[in-house]
């Protein structure tokens, strides 16, 4: 286990040193800051100073290790927009996004495995097929269009909801959470549901696929046999074997989700770091789209890492096949 | 549940059996020949500028525009008649799905099956390989590539095969590992024919199952993920009719009511993908194994 873990850290250390040599030398072709940045009627010599301020004049393998150093100190340079450090521009808006992925994630699971323990039980009923096709559209409705069409039913028909923004927020350990707040779930609830459609989906075609496939298997015929209550047989001995998979799919979305948010986060308008990697993209901000994508990808290892290492702690056939060798 | 002569006949009894597979499969059909006929079914082409007509923006649908033209889904801001957008936007929509999927789907098997059967370190570094590009959603690697590489059908094309083709490694691989096993492979080996000519034309025909499936799928996701990265405006450009542009472009409208602009291309995306994931279910559940009683 130990040995699994540091082999799995060096190859997460090693993936975001290649990431960020892709990240770095592919944001530098974009396009030159430069021209964004100075005013056409600057003289040579102000060019040559903001160029030389901003360390741009230096050859690209200097920018990069100074680049790196800087990054390991968690100083990844200053916005060239906001001229704040860019992690600390990110840094702000993460918890904005934090808070809706995991409420996405929240109403995926709540629903979705019910939903899909419905379907894989009773997959003739009228309930289990609505089910089953609600799920198929979950996933081929672009999360844009749905949000769309989410604004123009709840808040400019109905006028129930909000059309954009986050709501009041109350500040816990530090963090600034919505969900505390009337106001603040009512802002939280339409983009929630918009990004957990996707998940929502999965959950519930994956649990009825462990529902059809764990039944006919002998163990259950055995508990029936035993005399086990029905319920019993389905919360205990259905369920349990159908959440390995189900728990490790959650944990990966967990990590799509996030990146989804930034469709989410556009339609919304929802103050979080997707909203904030298109601006920066298309501003040729240079330093916050590499900060973006540095603390994405660590994220991304991160829960990879974990949903490993909770794999083989959930389902005993892989610890034991790894005693064995 | 009837039986053919042939395989080929069992599986389409066996695909028929439900009537929303057959459906989709028809409304699929449908959308390919609107995308495939679009110059010749639209009333004008909207990427023309001399033949629309700002005066006509956004007009409702159903409403006559002041050539006489009647627009049965109303008109955009720029005056162009949305079913003849939304027709010339399943062409690239599509286009850029089907493209994608099948590049995707034939570097995939060929390093899938090259990984499977040559094994040993080229097959260990290709699946690690394999599995970091999985490790990352689509649109995160999407809109890094475009972010680099600007705007074009080209470079979209590009971000979703870079990804895409992991599925396919994976599962061809999966595939060829258990056919490798088999007699007719050691037969044809104690021929001495060629490792290449062994590969394709004896392994590679006997995985193809489950990549129907998948490549079905794949195709319905590639459009989506454009449409999505359009709408974002990290996509196709400005000059090419995708969905997503279009209903990027009536996003400002919906809030003053003027709702056709974003909603009726939407649908058409929907049928589209909507109707080819069912279409890959059905195929998954008949050709998987495992449900088969």
């Amino acid at each position: 286990m130990t040995v699994f873990l540091i082999r799995r850290l060096m190859q997460s250390v090693a993936v975001l040193l290649v990431m960020s040599m892709l990240v770095f030398v592919g944001v530098f072709a974009i396009g030159n800051p430069v021209e964004l940045l100075i005013a056409p009627e600057a003289t040579p010599a102000e060019r040559e100073e903001t160029i030389h301020n901003l360390g741009l004049d230096r050859p690209l393998w200097a920018q990069y290790i100074a680049f790196l150093k800087g990054a390991v100190r968690g100083e990844l340079g200053n916005s060239f927009i906001h001229n704040i450090p860019a992690l600390k521009l990110i840094l702000m808006r993460a918890p904005a996004t934090l808070e809706l992925a995991s409420a996405a994630i929240l109403i995926a699971v709540v629903f979705g495995i019910p939903f899909g323990l419905w379907a894989g039980l009773r997959p003739n009923s009228i309930f289990g097929r609505s089910i089953m096709a609600g799920s198929i559209l979950g996933f081929s409705l672009p999360t844009f269009w749905i949000g769309l069409m989410m604004v123009l039913v709840f808040a400019v028909s109905f006028g129930w909801l909000p059309t954009s923004g986050r709501g009041e927020t109350v500040r816990i350990l530090g963090l600034s959470v919505s969900f505390l707040t009337l106001d603040g779930l009512k802002h939280i609830i339409l983009p929630a549901v918009n990004l957990s459609l996707f998940p929502l989906a999965l959950v519930i075609r994956l649990t009825r696929a462990g529902v059809r496939e764990t039944l006919p298997l002998d163990f259950i015929k055995f508990a029936r046999a035993k005399g086990l209550k029905t319920r019993r047989v389905i919360l205990v001995h259905v369920l349990k074997n159908i959440m390995i998979p189900i728990v490790t799919v959650v944990g990966i979305q967990f990590g799509i989700v996030l990146a989804f948010a930034v469709v989410t986060e556009s339609v919304f308008a929802w103050p979080g770091m997707g909203k904030l990697i298109i601006d920066s993209i298309n501003h040729l901000d240079r330093p916050v789209v590499v900060a973006y994508l540095l603390v994405t990808v660590l994220i991304f290892i991160l829960i990879n890492l974990v949903v490993d290492v909770l794999y083989s702690v959930l389902d005993p056939r892989v610890r034991l096949g790894e005693l064995k060798e | 549940m009837s039986t053919g002569d042939n395989p080929f006949r069992r599986f389409v009894s066996d695909f028929a059996e439900s009537k929303l597979a057959v459906g989709s499969l028809i409304a699929f059909t449908l959308v390919l020949l609107a995308a495939l006929l679009a110059p010749w079914i639209s009333v004008q082409n909207p990427y023309d500028l001399a033949q629309i007509d700002i005066l006509d923006g956004r007009l409702r649908p159903g409403s006559t525009g002041m050539n006489g033209l009647t627009y049965w889904l109303g008109t955009d801001d720029q005056g162009r008649d949305m079913l003849s957008a939304i027709f010339y936007g399943l062409r690239i929509s599509l286009g850029v799905g089907a493209m994608s999927g099948i590049i995707a789907l034939v570097v995939g098997s060929i390093v899938g099956i090259t990984a499977a059967y040559v094994g040993g370190k080229l097959d260990t570094l290709l699946m690690r390989l394999v599995d970091l590009i999985l490790s990352f959603p689509i649109i995160l690697i999407a809109l890094i590539l475009l972010a680099v590489m600007g705007r074009g059908v080209d470079k979209v094309i590009f971000a979703l095969v870079v990804r895409q083709w992991a599925y396919f490694a994976r599962i061809v691989r999966g595939a060829a590992l258990v056919e490798r096993e088999k007699e007719y492979i050691e037969a044809a080996r104690s021929l001495a024919l060629s490792r290449p000519r062994i590969l394709f034309r004896h392994l590679m025909p006997n995985c193809i199952a489950p990549l129907i499936v998948v490549g079905t799928v794949n195709v319905a996701n590639a459009i989506q993920i454009e449409a999505t990265l359009s709408f974002l405006g990290v996509g196709l450009p400005v000059t090419e009719p995708s969905l997503g542009l279009l209903i990027s472009n009536g996003y400002e409208y919906i809030l003053s009511g003027q709702y056709w602009i974003s909603v009726f291309p939407g649908v058409a995306l929907l049928i589209a993908v909507g109707s080819l994931n069912l279409v890959a279910d059905q195929l998954r559940d008949v050709l998987n194994p495992r449900l088969q009683t």
